[in-house]
């Protein structure tokens, strides 16, 4: 027997319910908006919150594009790419500047976003100060209170202990100077993108059940303190051993057999794009030759 | 009625998200749903806005002309109920309604409270006409600098608007539609300032 699925899975009253919290949050930047998370077919956790906000505002006009820790290819994102494709019958690609609608897990991709895009992202934890108050009713509160101390504690102590902010990912962010929000785990190389983007960025966390936005135009704010600056993963002098790009969040891999350290991009649709540029500069430089 | 529930509905939820993420910008949506009949009650932009916001578990309040009216449409299409204006998630102001009504509208509406700020009222309010002409500047997240926009009669609520929306996070929403079918959106985090004379 086959069934023929509701357009994008949700029933409609699923999403306007969603499409109401999505435009409060988008009106209190950084504000986490309680929805009523539903059920879906994949296990909460694995992006349901992202799922339920791309499958709330896609139409049949929207080009997607899901990635995962930076790559297209991953099962995670491959499966909800597949699911949205199949629910909805929207065209996929990896190309950033061709999708529409982008969700991602853990990256913001390299290529400049624009205007005409909207950028979905998967939360775990979308509370920034969960690590010092266990009780959401209490973080409520200081959240009305604009009281951000346990943030600024937990940076404080790591100086203490490290000698600087040693969040690896998902470093706390200041939106439009009132809420104190969590970019999402994306490494810190990321969060300046958030500060005036372009496009529009929707966070979506379904075990959590919060919406939250930064509106295009927005300012973010990574905490910091004046005598210890925020500061983004450096990858000085390294360079992706594939396509050779600078000034990209890679990731750092070891050869088994030699023990030697080398680098990728993270980002593996930016990669590609790269090596497909510099083979067709390389087709130039045969044809001239001859 | 002719309107795709499915696809009009998503089609106008997405010219309000944009719209509201970036205040300012005027979208129309003339060409989605343009079998909608509101009857003369209301504008269609105001109906089909309606019929994208509301469902069973929201209410609404509508001000102006032929109240019992509209009230009985958008229930009948929506199964929103209807609530007191102190109540109201979605409050409808249609064209032509004076200016001491809409004052006690601003005055009235739910605006949240500090734990939860989301609890507050969407105005959904018609106006004469809506364009980029300079006569009020806007400021605040979704504008890259300024934008210019024209709105007629601002000035019957645009100092009560400040009032609701001076305890940030605290405030109102707004929806502006005209006979056009534009639409252009207010969040509360946008301040609004007479353009200076050029």
């Amino acid at each position: 027997m086959q069934l023929k699925t509701h357009f994008a899975l949700f029933d409609e009253g699923s999403k306007k319910e969603i499409r109401r919290a999505i435009l409060k949050a988008v009106a209190i930047p950084g504000y986490q908006v309680p929805f009523a998370s539903r059920e879906m077919p994949i296990a909460r956790g694995w992006g349901t919150g992202g799922l339920q906000l791309t499958l709330s505002i896609i139409g049949k006009q929207d080009v997607l594009k899901v990635i995962d820790q930076g790559a297209d290819e991953s099962v995670n994102a491959v499966n909800i790419q597949k699911l949205v494709n199949k629910t909805t019958g929207v065209a996929t690609t990896i190309e950033t500047g061709e999708a529409t609608i982008i969700q991602s897990r853990h990256r913001i991709p390299e290529v400049p976003l624009t205007e005409k895009q909207i950028m979905v992202l998967q939360v775990p934890i979308p509370e920034p100060l969960r690590w010092v108050e266990p009780s959401e009713y209490k973080t409520k509160k200081l959240h009305a209170e604009n009281d951000y101390s346990g943030a600024w504690l937990m940076l404080f102590e790591q100086i203490m202990k490290y000698g600087k902010t040693a969040t690896n990912a998902d470093h706390p962010v200041l939106v439009h100077d009132r809420y104190v929000m969590a970019p999402s785990p994306i490494p810190r190389f990321d969060n300046t993108k958030m500060h005036q983007s372009e496009a529009l960025i929707l966070l979506g966390a379904g075990r959590e059940k919060k919406v939250y936005a930064v509106p295009p135009y927005t300012n973010v704010t990574s905490l910091a303190f004046d005598d210890h600056p925020f500061e983004v993963e450096s990858f000085d002098g390294k360079h992706c051993h594939l396509c050779q790009a600078t000034n990209v969040f890679m990731d750092e891999l070891v050869n088994q057999d030699t023990g030697e350290t080398y680098y990728q991009c993270n980002d593996t649709s930016y990669c590609l794009a790269e090596l497909n540029e510099h083979e067709h500069v390389l087709e130039v430089a045969v044809e001239h030759a001859r | 009625m002719i309107i795709d529930v499915v696809h009009d509905t998503q089609a106008i939820f997405r010219t309000i998200l944009h719209c509201m993420s970036r205040p300012g910008t005027i979208e129309s949506i003339a060409d989605i749903g343009n079998q909608a009949e509101s009857q003369g009650l209301c504008y269609d932009s105001t109906l089909l806005s309606a019929m994208t916001l509301l469902d069973a578990e929201v209410s609404f309040h509508i001000i102006g002309e032929n109240v019992p009216l509209i009230e009985a449409f958008l229930s009948a299409y929506t199964l929103a109920t209807v609530a007191e204006l102190q109540e109201a998630d979605y409050v409808f102001i249609t064209n032509g309604t004076n200016k001491e009504v809409i004052h006690n509208v601003f005055s009235q509406v739910k605006k949240g409270t500090l734990t939860n700020p989301q609890q507050s009222a969407t105005i959904i309010m018609e106006t004469e006409k809506l364009s980029n002409d300079p006569q009020l500047t806007l400021r605040g997240p979704g504008i890259a600098t300024t934008a210019n926009v024209q709105i007629a009669a601002s000035e019957f609520w645009t100092a009560k608007r400040e009032e609701a929306n001076q305890e940030y996070p605290l405030g109102v929403d707004m929806i502006i539609v005209d006979p056009q079918s534009n639409m252009m959106c207010l969040p509360r985090t946008t301040t609004i300032h007479d353009c200076e004379v050029s």
